[in-house]
């Protein structure tokens, strides 16, 4: 968590290697990012990162079930052996009877639950959420909150989630905070069991 | 004022985009130009060099008939449909003495007051003094004086000299009769008091060196034609007309028209690429220059409908921030006008600089030649191309803004997707349909009109041609579903091999239709050019080698001095040698005549009929060649009179229309007689001749020969030998060295496109800056980014290809039977795989080419930023 400006948002560009650092070193499952090529860091991206973004990012001309299945095309994988998958994402976020949608079809929730289904098809055992919810209505941004838990206890897979909403970090094992492009030091807490109202006194004692 | 400065950072911010623009409405309005230039500099330098030391006249006539009294033959100039204007002329020499009493010997020219004053003719201009009254008969006697002969005789204008006829010898004139030349004075006696006494004339102007000025070095005398009979007497001799062509008829029109009743002079002609295949040759070049100027123009129109499109966003935060759509609509109306009006300045400039470049290295319009200096512009039609591309870079910049009106900048800031207004393309096709279809080529032709476009088979052509146009173009732009179909047919494959670039291609083209079928249409137009072009070429040289079959077995031999027969008989007996022609020409009369020993000429043809070889040479009969009997349109059995110098014409029958007699490089408009009636009419004997055509057996080398002809005819200076085969090839690499000029305009016309399909490439790409910023940040590498550009390229190059192989065989097939019919040559269409492959080929080529720079730079797309806003 963070205010506005603190470098959220380049935090995980740079764990994902969109984007380089000008100092210091990024790892990610034992690798430095760091020190690979355009390329490798795309085939990183691709295997073990999962990207949510606060706007969907959603390809217009593709339905829900293109959108998801994208990462498979773009892995070179059969469709076929990836179809079991897309099904079960699609029933799990409730996506089934919007398959066939364009994303200018639908609403807030779907789009971002149809985002998640792409970053989870692939496998990819981190999943960098930013501002999932920031978009959303209170409720659609619930519906997406359990997808993102059950994400976290039944597909067993590490979110690094960015948030502005005190009730969705609470959900976290821990929330760290960020100023000005720095952790803030001895303000982290650990879960679970995190209370909202802890994390917004903890806040509120950094003047965030 | 806000469109100035934010007009100025659209164009600043996207440098490729503006440069490419440019660059295509440059090069249109460039190629249009020096199309244009180069025909008006090509045609000026040919005018100027026959014009040099004569008037301007379309044709120059005499009577067949010399009995024909002058005002008739006036008359009935007069009334031949397509002569605008006759006036009548005569060229003589006259004596004249001075008041100081020197005495000369000028040229003298009568011209009666349509001659000298017709702007048509521009016969000749005043340097000092005035010129003679505009009336037929003046009350005194005037004249006008060539400068050098003012000059030397110390004449200024108002001074007063005496004119009378030349007092020959008259026993010195000749005249042919009955293949007998007598003594004109028997012939028709001419008595010394027949003549008048001197005649007075007063000096009204001293002539300008121009056209009649300089003839005879400029010792020359102009009076009205009126007072010829003073001078001269009644018996002044066969006045000549000069004609000029209304531009309503062809020139083959005019002269099939007056023939055979007059004889033209065919070096006196200011019809310069006037003639049918001349005019082919030029229309063709003008039909190229509206393909450029169009392709050009569509690369502008595209790039500002497809950057409003992809700017919508930009223009709903200025709205929505109080910018009236007014002020929005300037801005982008001052960004195009920006962008055009530096285009076409450079292609002004630049088409200029192309057409001189081209006249310098020897490309006309009229074929290779030498270098030319001549180099003519004609600001109008060069403003008129310039403004039309502005205009219609206005048009492209109008209509989108237009369609836009309807955009709610709330609609499009919320838009939580990466939606784009796809709606805003309807309707566009049909725009670009009509303006560059419709109103681009109607506004080029006004300016740069075809050549003798009353012809019945040009207008065929052109209606036909245009037909097609319209209904390639219109399936290509209007039926977007039947393209989508056509296009997820073709890529099916590519998805197979590389299924996401193939599906993410697919789906890109399927949006993006309209753009595909600009792309496509702009390819196939480049191929069907070029298969057209291609297959003309070839379709000439077939006919240039056809005519090769029948002179092949040939040796011509040309000389100076006459061979005599004896010599002629030499070389018969050299081996191989089955038959020879000795052609005696005479030009005027009133096409070109060859005469001809039919037994000489050996057992070939129409000649191995007795029966006809009897014919030929008793019965007054003449054979045409088939292009002649095709210009004239003249059928065998037809009578035609043949002027003869010494009384009325004789009346020729066509007994036969062959190519296989009479035949001498390069002219194919001729016909031939017997030696017989060339004797019988103008005292030609065949040891007069100077041109020999050896026919030699088949499988006899012909170059042996032509070496043993030259070690025969040794003595005699300036002797030139030429084998069929060897002008066979002259001419069929003359053909091709005429058509470089094509190679060089399909080489600009192919960049344009080139350049369209890379500027719709492009901009696609910046319209999807997102969405490949997002499928980037998901793992897409850019190997699969390139491929995905790279399938849609090459597909629209596979249609665009196909396409532009129907619609360059339907425009082949059209322009080749035009071309057959106006040129009298039985043309056969020749279509050659390598043409049409490298057509195909050319149009993938292209397209995947003009893929490699939208491709660099939607790798360079940061995918970090994309990710990051809305
Ligand atoms: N550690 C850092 N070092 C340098 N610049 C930073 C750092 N963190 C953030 N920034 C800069 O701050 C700006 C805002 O960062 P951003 O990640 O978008 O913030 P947030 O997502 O938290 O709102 C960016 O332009 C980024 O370059
Ligand atoms: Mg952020």
């Amino acid at each position: 968590m963070g205010p506005s400006g603190s470098g959220k948002t380049t935090l995980l560009q740079l764990l994902s290697g969109l984007d380089t650092p000008s100092a210091g070193r990024v790892e990610v499952a034992g690798q430095s990012i760091s020190e690979l090529g355009e390329r490798e860091r795309t085939i990183l991206r691709r295997e073990k990162i999962g990207f949510v973004f606060q706007f969907f990012n959603l390809l217009p001309t593709l339905s829900v079930e293109e959108n998801v299945e994208l990462p498979l095309r773009i892995a070179g994988r059969s469709l076929k052996d990836g179809r079991t998958e897309v099904e079960r994402l699609l029933h799990q976020f409730n996506l089934v009877d919007r398959r066939d949608h364009l994303p200018s079809q639908l609403s807030g929730g779907e789009m971002q639950r149809t985002s998640l289904c792409r970053a989870l098809i692939s496998g990819a055992p981190l999943l960098l959420c930013d501002e999932p919810t920031g978009n959303l209505s209170t409720k659609a941004g619930e519906e997406v909150m359990r997808a993102l838990r059950h994400c976290r206890e039944k597909e067993k897979r590490t979110i690094l989630l960015v948030t502005h909403n005190v009730r969705d970090a609470s959900f976290a094992d821990r929330v760290l905070l960020l100023k000005d492009g720095q952790l803030v030091p001895d303000a982290e807490l650990i879960g679970p069991g995190l209370s909202a109202a802890s994390i917004h006194e903890t806040l509120e004692r950094h003047g965030i | 004022m806000l469109a100035l400065p934010l007009a100025w950072s659209a164009l600043k911010t996207r440098p490729a985009r503006t440069f490419f623009s440019i660059f295509g409405i440059a090069l249109g309005v460039a190629t249009a130009i020096a199309i244009l230039t180069l025909d008006d500099s090509t045609v000026a330098n040919k005018v100027e060099r026959k014009t040099e030391t004569f008037a301007k006249v379309d044709l120059e006539v005499r009577p067949a008939d010399p009995a024909m009294p002058a005002p008739e033959a006036f008359s009935k100039i007069k009334n031949t449909p397509g002569v605008e204007n006759v006036g009548t002329f005569l060229f003589t020499s006259v004596q004249m003495r001075t008041a100081a009493g020197e005495r000369g010997f000028p040229g003298l020219v009568a011209l009666d007051v349509v001659a000298r004053t017709s702007p048509a003719f521009d016969a000749y201009r005043i340097a000092k003094g005035e010129d003679l009254p505009d009336v037929e008969n003046p009350t005194a006697p005037a004249c006008l004086l060539g400068a050098e002969l003012a000059e030397q005789m110390k004449l200024v204008e108002n001074d007063k000299i005496m004119l009378t006829a030349p007092r020959v010898a008259v026993g010195n004139e000749k005249m042919c009769v009955d293949g007998e030349w007598v003594e004109a004075s028997k012939a028709a006696p001419r008595r010394e008091q027949d003549m008048p006494p001197p005649l007075e004339f007063k000096i009204d102007g001293i002539l300008d060196r121009y056209h009649l000025g300089k003839q005879s070095g400029g010792s020359i005398i102009i009076i009205p034609f009126s007072t010829l009979p003073q001078v001269f007497g009644e018996r002044y001799g066969s006045p000549m007309f000069w004609i000029s062509k209304s531009p309503k008829v062809t020139s083959e029109e005019l002269k099939t028209a007056l023939t055979p009743t007059f004889a033209y002079n065919v070096d006196r002609t200011a019809l310069i690429g006037e003639s049918a295949d001349e005019r082919a040759f030029r229309n063709g070049v003008r039909v190229s220059g509206v393909l450029a100027l169009l392709l050009g123009l569509f690369v502008i129109f595209h790039t500002l409908s497809m950057s409003l499109i992809e700017r919508v966003r930009e223009i709903a935060i200025l709205n929505s921030i109080g910018a009236t759509r007014g002020q929005i609509g300037m801005a982008f109306f001052v960004e195009a006008i920006m962008i055009a009006t530096v285009g076409a300045g450079l292609g002004i400039g630049l088409g200029l600089g192309l057409a001189r470049v081209f006249l310098l290295a020897g490309f006309t319009t009229l074929g290779r030649v030498g270098s030319v200096q001549a180099f003519s512009v004609h600001w109008p039609p060069i403003i008129a191309i310039a403004s039309t591309g502005l205009a219609i870079a206005m048009a492209g910049s109008i209509f989108p803004l237009w369609k836009a009106r309807s955009i709610f900048p709330a609609r499009v800031l919320a838009q939580r997707d990466l939606g784009r207004p796809a709606d805003l393309f309807r309707g566009m096709n049909f725009f670009i349909f009509t303006i560059l279809a419709v109103v681009l080529p109607i506004l080029y032709f006004f300016t740069v009109p075809i050549l003798g476009e009353q012809s019945r088979e040009t207008a065929r052509v052109m209606v036909l041609g245009g037909m097609l146009f319209l209904f390639f173009l219109a399936f290509l732009l209007l039926a977007p579903k039947a393209l989508a179909w056509v296009c997820s047919k073709i890529s099916k494959p590519f998805e197979r091999l590389m299924p996401l670039e193939g599906f993410l291609s697919a789906r890109a083209m399927v949006e993006g239709i309209p753009r595909v079928a600009t792309s496509a249409a702009v390819l196939a137009l480049v191929g069907a050019a070029l298969i057209t072009i291609k297959g003309i070429t070839a379709t000439l040289r077939a006919d240039v080698a056809s005519l090769g079959e029948t002179i092949t077995t040939k040796v011509f031999v040309g000389t100076e001095d006459p061979i005599p027969r004896s010599r002629v008989e030499e070389i018969s007996k050299i081996p191989g040698v089955v038959g020879f022609e000795q052609l005696g020409a005479e030009i005027n009369s009133p096409f070109l005549i060859y005469g001809l020993n039919s037994h000489d000429a050996g057992q070939i043809g129409l000649f191995k009929d007795p029966a006809r070889l009897k014919k030929f040479e008793e019965a007054e009969s003449l054979i045409l060649s088939t292009p002649l009997a095709r210009s004239l349109k003249i059928e065998i059995g037809q009578v035609v009179p043949v002027a003869v110098p010494s009384g009325p014409p004789a009346r020729m029958r066509v007994m036969g229309i062959s190519d296989d007699f009479g035949f001498f490089p390069p002219r194919r408009e001729y016909a031939i007689v017997s030696s017989r009636w060339m004797k019988q009419f103008y005292c030609f004997s065949q040891d007069q001749t100077t041109k020999l055509a050896v026919r030699v057996a088949d499988g006899v080398d012909p170059i042996a020969v032509a070496t043993q002809i030259q070690a025969s005819l040794a003595d005699f200076p300036k002797l030139t030998l030429k084998t069929g085969i060897s002008y066979r090839d002259y001419e069929l690499e003359d053909i091709d060295r005429d058509f470089r000029l094509f190679d060089l305009i399909l080489l600009l016309v192919a960049t344009l496109a080139g350049v369209g399909v890379l500027n719709a490439l492009l901009l696609a790409a910046y319209e999807r800056r997102k969405e490949i910023g997002v499928m980037k940040a998901i793992g897409m590498t850019r190997r699969q980014l390139a491929g995905t550009v790279l399938v849609e390229a090459a597909t629209t190059g596979l249609v665009g290809g196909a396409f532009g192989l129907l619609l360059g065989l339907a425009f082949l097939f059209l322009v080749t039977d035009a071309l057959s019919r106006l040129t009298g040559l039985p043309l056969r269409t020749i279509i050659e795989p390598l043409w049409l492959g490298t057509a195909f080929a050319g149009a993938v080529a292209l397209a995947v080419v003009a893929a490699g720079f939208p491709i660099l730079r939607a790798n360079r797309f940061n995918a970090a930023e994309a990710v990051r806003y809305e």
